[in-house]
């Protein structure tokens, strides 16, 4: 046999799209491409594992189901969202992308993010490290103490936990406060100097949500939900999400 | 029934509004043109020739010819720098004419010409201060801006709208850079480059263009802007401006990066042909620019043969912008009660009836109605006429 050839049914078998097409709003203009390459230019996944934005799309609309969900690639799309705004089309690449990922078997995903969203899930923290809520508020506090002293002009700087009635309930990515603690204080200088009356949560103070990027709904929603209820009982009015 | 009197207000002398005033001057009818420019010919007399050692049959020269026949026929009645300020229909309309609004965008020297020998006056001065201080630099037969248009009353017994398209802005696909980057141009732009220099020159140094890329459908068959259209004229204007280029410079590298490609006239197959060993195509629509040293370009787009991303740099950049529903389209459809279509052009009754309006005695000829070529607009500008002389029983 010569070269192997790329071969559709016979029977129109598309599934993946039409599925897809059918949870989007205005079926996400999934079938309207023009083939002109534009997502490809801006995406920064073109070419990994010989894959495209563009022909991703093009192999979801010709029915081949297996390879487009298969591709190591769905993993690779960093949904950035480029293809969208270049996209003559308006076309949503990314959430197909997202229903690819979610067709996988769970503990096939991959291990950093299947690891990071399971991590998250075992406290209220919403923590992909895992870190617990006292070492969060040690830490907040160490922290804040340490910039009180060394920098006067900062002695009346706050950063409250649980603080009731505070109005932006503000979260954190969770790496900063166990391997980079000087990175959050420059923000409460600004909220500080601006006056602002905020507050982090004791639950939910984790802002990453590495269950939404391994397409676990239900786990991103139990994470996602955790912190809105806690911003609700705090009485916060806006919710300040950093990631 | 006799053409005595009978009289019809034309409004836009682009090729469309030319042609029907012509083509209705030639049944004796008594014909008005309403321009609210100085000058007569619309975009299509701003356009290069485009023939190689063959003529291309782009239709630029007959414009200039159209053009040359209407300014020598007494029959028609032209009023430059004049809008249409309000319109009575009582069997006959009674039109209220103004002096035009029309302001030039840029006038070096205080004073602006038109594109053909047969423009009259050829030169208009928009700007007296400027023209006072340096008076040697004025040409002769100059005519003073503010000493032109129309104002007054007019009874005609039809209407035809040619009042035109407008080129797609291209700053409003702020990735290219138009306007900020010197040697992104639309086609428009290389239209006018063209018959200036003769050739292609970039517009930061002078030089002429070595290596240059072409963008089509900026503009154009595009949802997130709200264009759903192909523009029509951007591949065959495109193509054809290459193939001018390549025939002067054997050496220029071209490439056109494209969706698909329109047909481009009559002997399209063989013209694409020729095309496709002249030029590089490339089915991918680049999406970001970058200024490099010395004014150069740098696209960065994907490349089909390994479906990797490339940066490539480039002397000169085209954006093929398409044909946009003309700036004036809702003024004239509220002073004519004339509606527009969901793409913002004029609506005709139906496709096989698009120089009629839903409004008797109103007729649509050019682009005004949706986009077309030189020769479809002169066509559709025809079949307007022939409207309107039935429309007036004139024969
Ligand atoms: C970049 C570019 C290149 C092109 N190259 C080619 C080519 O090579 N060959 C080809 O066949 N086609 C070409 N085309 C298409 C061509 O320009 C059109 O087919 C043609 O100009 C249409 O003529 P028109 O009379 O309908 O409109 P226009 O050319 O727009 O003329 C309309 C006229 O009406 C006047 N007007 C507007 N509003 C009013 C008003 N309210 N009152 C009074 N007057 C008014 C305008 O000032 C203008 O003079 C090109 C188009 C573009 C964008
Ligand atoms: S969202 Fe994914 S597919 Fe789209 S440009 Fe970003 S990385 Fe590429
Ligand atoms: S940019 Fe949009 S229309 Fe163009 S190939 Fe990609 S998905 Fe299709
Ligand atoms: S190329 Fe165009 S302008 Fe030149 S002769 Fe032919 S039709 Fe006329
Ligand atoms: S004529 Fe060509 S460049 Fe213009 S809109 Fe149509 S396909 Fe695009």
């Amino acid at each position: 046999m010569a070269e192997e050839a790329i071969k559709l049914g016979g029977k129109r078998k598309s599934t993946f799209l039409d599925k897809v097409k059918e949870i989007l709003p205005d079926g996400g203009n999934l079938n309207l491409c023009l083939t002109c390459g534009a997502c490809s230019s801006g995406c920064p996944a073109t070419g990994l594992a010989d894959m495209d934005p563009r022909k991703f799309l093009r192999m979801a609309a010709l029915g081949m189901d297996e390879e487009v969900t298969k591709s190591p690639w769905v993993w690779m799309c960093t949904g950035c969202q480029r293809c969208i705004y270049v996209c003559p089309m308006k076309i949503d690449i990314p959430q197909l992308v997202y229903e690819a990922r979610a067709t996988w078997p769970r503990e096939e995903r991959p291990k950093g993010i299947l690891g990071s969203c399971d991590m998250a899930l075992r406290n209220d923290s919403g923590s992909a490290m895992g870190t617990s809520e006292d070492d969060f508020k040690f830490v907040v506090e160490d922290v804040l103490e340490e910039y009180q002293e060394a920098q006067p002009e900062f002695k009346d700087m706050q950063a409250p936990i649980d603080k009731q009635g505070a109005e932006f309930f503000l979260n954190q990515n969770s790496r900063e406060p166990v391997t980079e603690p000087d990175e959050m204080p420059p923000l409460w200088k600004i909220l500080h100097l601006v006056g602002a009356d905020w507050t982090y949560g004791s639950k939910g103070w984790g802002g990453e949500n590495y269950c939404m990027f391994l397409a676990d709904n239900d786990s991103w929603e139990h994470v996602t939900r955790i912190a809105a209820k806690q911003a609700d009982d705090l009485g916060c009015k806006v919710f300040l999400n950093t990631e | 029934m006799s053409t005595k009197n009978k009289k019809v207000m034309v409004v836009g002398g682009g090729i469309a509004g030319l042609t029907a005033a012509w083509e209705l001057s030639r049944f004796n009818i008594d014909v008005e043109l309403i321009e609210k420019t100085p000058f007569l010919g619309g975009y299509a007399i701003q356009y290069c020739c485009k023939a190689t050692d063959e003529c291309r049959q782009c239709g630029a020269c007959t414009v200039e010819a159209m053009l040359k026949n209407v300014v020598n026929e007494p029959k028609i009645k032209v009023h430059l720098a004049t809008d249409v300020e309000k319109i009575n229909n009582s069997g006959r309309f009674s039109v209220d004419l103004k002096k035009s609004s029309y302001q030039p965008v840029s006038a070096t020297e205080g004073v602006i010409r038109g594109y053909s020998k047969n423009n009259s006056p050829l030169h208009v001065i928009v700007d007296k201060e400027k023209c006072e201080e340096n008076p040697d630099a004025v040409p002769e037969g100059a005519v003073e801006l503010d000493t032109m248009g129309f104002s007054g009353k007019l009874d005609v017994d039809a209407v035809i709208l040619a009042s035109g398209f407008q080129p797609f802005d291209a700053e409003q696909k702020g990735t290219y850079g138009y306007k900020k980057f010197p040697n992104v141009v639309t086609g428009m732009d290389l239209e006018r480059i063209i018959r200036e220099n003769a050739t292609v020159v970039r517009p930061s140094d002078g030089k002429a263009a070595q290596k240059i890329a072409f963008i089509q459908c900026v503009g154009s068959r595009d949802e997130n802007l709200g264009n759903l259209w192909c523009s029509q004229v951007c591949c065959p204007y495109a193509l054809r401006m290459a193939e001018t280029i390549k025939h002067k410079n054997a050496d220029a590298e071209i490439s056109i990066f494209y969706m698909d490609i329109q047909n481009v006239g009559k002997n399209y197959a063989e013209f694409y042909e020729k095309c496709k060993t002249d030029f590089r195509f490339v089915r991918n629509i680049p999406v970001d620019v970058f200024p490099m040293e010395n004014d150069s370009l740098s696209m960065r787009y994907m490349n089909e043969e390994d479906g990797l991303c490339i940066n490539e740099e480039f002397d000169l950049l085209v954006l093929s912008v398409g044909i946009m529903p003309g700036p004036d389209n809702n003024d004239l459809s509220g002073i004519f009660d004339v509606g527009l279509n969901e793409d913002g052009f004029f609506a005709g009754i139906d496709k096989l009836n698009s120089t009629s309006t839903l409004k008797g005695g109103i007729f649509l000829a050019g682009t005004v109605a949706g986009p077309k070529d030189i020769a479809a607009s002169m066509a559709h500008a025809g079949q307007a006429a022939s409207e309107v002389i039935k429309h007036l029983g004139v024969s």
